[in-house]
């Protein structure tokens, strides 16, 4: 076997004919023209294969004339020493560098000449036909040329935004002037978060300027939004279903005070739902420490002092609850609140009245009664009469001219009485030989009246036939004394007031509505002068409510005319059992309530004191005059006077 | 008396406040009932007392269910009872001497005896002077210890006293459990509190949590400063 040598020796004949090289003379060799044309190939190489064992193989790259695109190279091979004679010469050639890609081959079988020189031929093609050095991306083996016609476009040029994918990858998004785009299939201007962003000089069909769709298959649901229905979807893409207003799944409480999270209801709300259950609630209006008006079912206590245990049978008076245990006044009130009243007190049931008639005179009529308490108190009445009461003791105010319909009396014994004729007057104990009067607003006559201490000066309400009230400020030992004022005037004639202070005042009496008279009730505001019309529901009734007690800031009682008793629980009237006689209803003329449990009232048909216990009315005693009056200082002191000179106490 | 709760339950509407308590109260016990705001000490005073009705279980009172009882059954046991509350519960048309005059008229105590006894109790309680006061001229620690003293004045076998030193200063409290203490010798005595009182050393704790007794048992200082949930 001959020594094969491949390339020791190149000649290379130009396809121009420029340049001839002698090879050895020595031994056979192949004289191997390697041609190309249509593309510079920057990476030329010839590999030689012995086929009876291959792994003996010789690669040599072979020089080219640079900017030369066609041409034809010559390479001689010789034999060598332990090679046969049969061989497979395979040309490439690559693009731009032995690196780039492989864009021509061609492989042909020879056999090495035993002496003198045998020729074979192999020719490369490849198409970079704008002579950009980069070959075109088509046929066979693909440069990296995207556009073949385009010098100014390959894998090298800069991407520029023009239309064109210059540099022949990721079309214009690598441009610098490029953006990013989303694949928008629902057009709601929101493309799909999960797809890839789209760069490009000018948007793409279908694309958004915006990520973020959560649900690219649904134009109605993108971010930037409310949610705007409650639906189990998160129509706004952020993460949560149906929050914003709707705020399913947070914490919340019902309008009872239940602790839960809020649900849907519908597409279009959704509300707090709890699996608590609310209870009934009671609260305490008397302020005794104990709880007994029923109120709404809640999950949270309503008031300061409310309990859902009922442990106060009357929440009017502070004389009755459970915390009394064992412990029962004779007062008609059952005070332990054991469902009993005056159990096991010798007498209390028979405890008479003390009846006292011709009181002042025998034809006496007393308007109004006003105890103060230790037995003490006083009556006033028509023709100029005014009593101080001390036990069996009555004394007269020497000279107090008027017809005294209404009386009230402080805690210092000082008695302040109102006129048929508006004016004001008022007389203590020890001064006994006249009364202090002063002018009222009008000529009207004053009806009812109450007042409220504070250290030494009294704050007297009262009200009169044409509407008025009327406050006169008292101070104890002044020189001199302010004047009445006018409060407010409403359009009735109103006939009794009370309340706790001069926030809770309720004034009552009768407005003409079209020639009817009807049942009225005025509330003070509890800041400022406006006073409010109660709505007092329909009563059924004509006439007048004539008596009104305030027991507790959230329980009043009213009564009046056809036997009317009225009930104002919170802000809510209702109406208690009518008072008949006979089964007629009676007009009441006077009232005096210490619970919801121990109301009296006496009627203008018949004489008799009247009881009601929450449930029923009962006569308790029968005077022998007609009553016009009643009062007390608790339960336990009741005042009645009227006609033919009578009181009437029942102090057990 | 003999008190025994037997699974007692007690609800208002749909809510537990008391659920199956079992504990056995021989005369003469001495127990402190404790338990935070609506663990249901209030309302186990009263169901011992006979004022709450069980839902579920029994009160016994010697041996006899109380719900049982006719109303006037009940109330003549009932005597036996002395009851303190957290509010002083004292009628504000009485002085402080009628107010604890009242439980012995209504029991038809001679009337010399009565006066003597509620002026020893009046004494006791540190309030002889001011027995023909009106209760509203009383300081929340005298009208505490006026109540206590009308309870205390029928000498009644079981003494209630439901958070006797609410309000009150720690001097005030400690007369208060003073008076309890001298006063109830020998009967039994139930002092309901948040926390035991220091003034107060009674040698049974009964605890209650959510309305169940967790705790019938000598002082275990550690209820106190467990977590909710451990006593559970």
């Amino acid at each position: 076997m001959r020594l094969f040598l491949l390339g020791v020796v190149l000649v290379a004949v130009s396809m121009s004919g420029c340049k001839k090289e002698e090879a050895s003379p020595a031994a056979g060799a192949l004289r191997v023209s390697l041609a190309y044309a249509t593309f510079q190939p920057r990476c030329l190489t010839l590999t030689v294969v012995d086929l009876e064992d291959a792994s003996r193989t010789e690669s040599k790259e072979v020089q080219v004339v640079q900017g030369v695109r066609s041409d034809t190279r010559t390479v001689a091979i010789f034999g060598r020493e332990g090679w046969s004679r049969n061989l497979r010469l395979t040309a490439t050639a690559n693009e731009r560098s032995c690196n780039g890609a492989l864009v021509a081959e061609q492989s042909v079988e020879a056999q090495m000449p035993e002496v003198g020189i045998a020729d074979a031929r192999l020719d490369l093609r490849a198409e970079d036909l704008d002579n950009d050095s980069y070959v075109s991306n088509k046929g066979p083996r693909p440069g990296t040329d995207c556009d073949d016609s385009d010098e100014d476009v390959h894998p090298q040029a800069t991407e520029l935004c023009d239309g064109i994918d210059n540099n022949c990858a990721n079309g214009e998004g690598d441009a610098p002037g490029a953006q990013e785009y989303y694949r928008d299939r629902d057009g709601d201007g929101y493309g799909d978060r999960d797809a890839l962003a789209i760069p490009s000089c000018v948007q793409p069909a279908s694309t958004a300027t915006r990520g973020g769709d959560c649900n690219d298959g649904d134009g109605t649901i993108h971010p930037d939004q409310q949610e705007s229905r409650c639906d189990g979807v998160d129509e706004d893409c952020d993460g949560t279903k149906d929050d914003d207003a709707f705020a399913v799944g947070a914490a919340c409480a019902t309008a009872l005070g239940c602790q839960g999270v809020n649900a849907c209801q519908s597409v279009s709300s959704a509300a707090c739902v709890s699996a608590e259950q609310p209870v009934p609630w009671y609260l305490d209006d008397d302020g005794d420490g104990s709880a007994g008006t029923e109120t709404a079912a809640s999950c949270v206590k309503p008031a300061p002092g409310a309990s859902t245990m009922r442990t106060d049978c009357d929440d009017g008076t502070s004389r009755a609850s459970s915390t009394f245990i064992g412990n029962e006044l004779c007062d008609r009130l059952d005070n332990d609140c054991d469902g009993s009243t005056d159990e096991d007190l010798t007498g209390c049931s028979a405890t008479p009245w003390t009846e006292d008639t011709g009181v002042g005179a025998s034809g006496a009529r007393w308007n109004a009664v006003a105890p103060s308490g230790g037995n003490r108190g006083w009556l006033a009445g028509d023709g100029g009469r005014v009593l101080y009461v001390n036990g069996a003791t009555f004394t007269a105010v020497g000279s107090c001219p008027g017809d005294w319909k209404a009386a009230w009396v402080a805690s210092t014994g000082r008695v302040f009485i109102g006129s048929a004729a508006g004016k004001l007057a008022t007389a203590t104990p020890g001064a006994l030989d006249t009364c202090a009067e002063v002018n009222g607003v009008a000529g009207s006559s004053i009806n009812g009246m109450v007042g409220f201490e504070q250290g030494t000066t009294v704050r007297l309400f009262a009200v009169d036939s044409q509407g008025r009230v009327i406050r006169w400020e008292y101070v104890e030992g002044a020189p001199s004394q302010a004047a009445p004022t006018l409060v407010t005037q409403v359009a009735a004639n109103l006939r009794a007031i009370h309340g706790l202070g001069p926030e809770t005042l309720l004034a009552v009496g009768m407005e003409d509505v079209g020639g009817t008279e009807r049942p009225v009730a005025w509330r003070a505001p509890a800041s400022g002068s406006t006073w409010t019309k109660e709505d007092l529901g329909n009563t059924g009734t004509t006439g007048f409510l004539r008596a009104v007690r305030v027991l507790t800031p959230g329980l009043a009682y009213a009564a009046g005319d056809k036997g009317l008793l009225l009930e104002r629980s919170g802000t809510t009237w209702t109406q208690k059992p009518v008072l008949t006689v006979s089964g007629d209803p009676v007009d009441l003329r006077a009232m005096v309530a210490f619970g919801r449990t121990a109301i009296y009232a006496v009627t203008s048909v018949v004489r008799d004191i009247q009881f009601f216990n929450g449930t029923a009315w009962t006569s308790v005693n029968v005077p022998p005059n007609t009553l016009n009056a009643l009062e007390g200082t608790g339960p336990g002191d009741i005042w009645g006077a009227g006609s033919g000179g009578t009181l009437m106490r029942w102090q057990p | 008396m003999d008190l025994r709760a037997d699974g007692l339950t007690v609800r208002y509407g749909a809510r537990t406040v008391l659920a199956s308590v079992d504990c056995a109260l021989p005369p003469g016990t001495q127990a402190l009932v404790l338990g935070r705001s609506g663990s249901g000490k209030t309302t186990l005073l009263k169901a011992l007392a006979g004022l709450v009705t069980p839902a579920d279980g029994r009160v016994l009172w010697d041996g006899q269910e109380a719900a049982r009882l006719s109303a006037a059954e009940r109330r003549m046991r009932q005597a036996a009872f002395g009851m303190v509350f957290q509010t002083d519960a004292l009628f504000d048309s009485l002085t402080v001497r009628d107010n604890v005059l009242l439980p012995l008229t209504r029991r038809r105590v001679p009337e010399a005896e009565a006066r003597a006894r509620a002026d020893e109790v009046l004494r006791a309680v540190g309030l002889s002077e001011a027995a023909n006061t009106l209760p509203e001229r009383l300081s929340g620690g005298m009208k505490k210890r006026a109540g206590l003293a009308r309870a205390l004045a029928a000498r009644p076998s079981v003494l209630l006293a439901d958070d006797p030193f609410a309000g009150l200063d720690p001097g005030t409290a400690r007369q208060v459990a003073r008076v309890l203490l001298e006063v109830s010798r020998g009967g039994t005595l139930l002092v309901a509190a948040p926390e035991a009182p220091v003034d107060l050393p009674l040698p049974r704790w009964l605890y209650l949590r959510g309305g169940k007794l967790v705790h019938d048992g000598p002082p275990a200082l550690e209820l106190e400063h467990a977590p909710d949930e451990a006593l559970a």
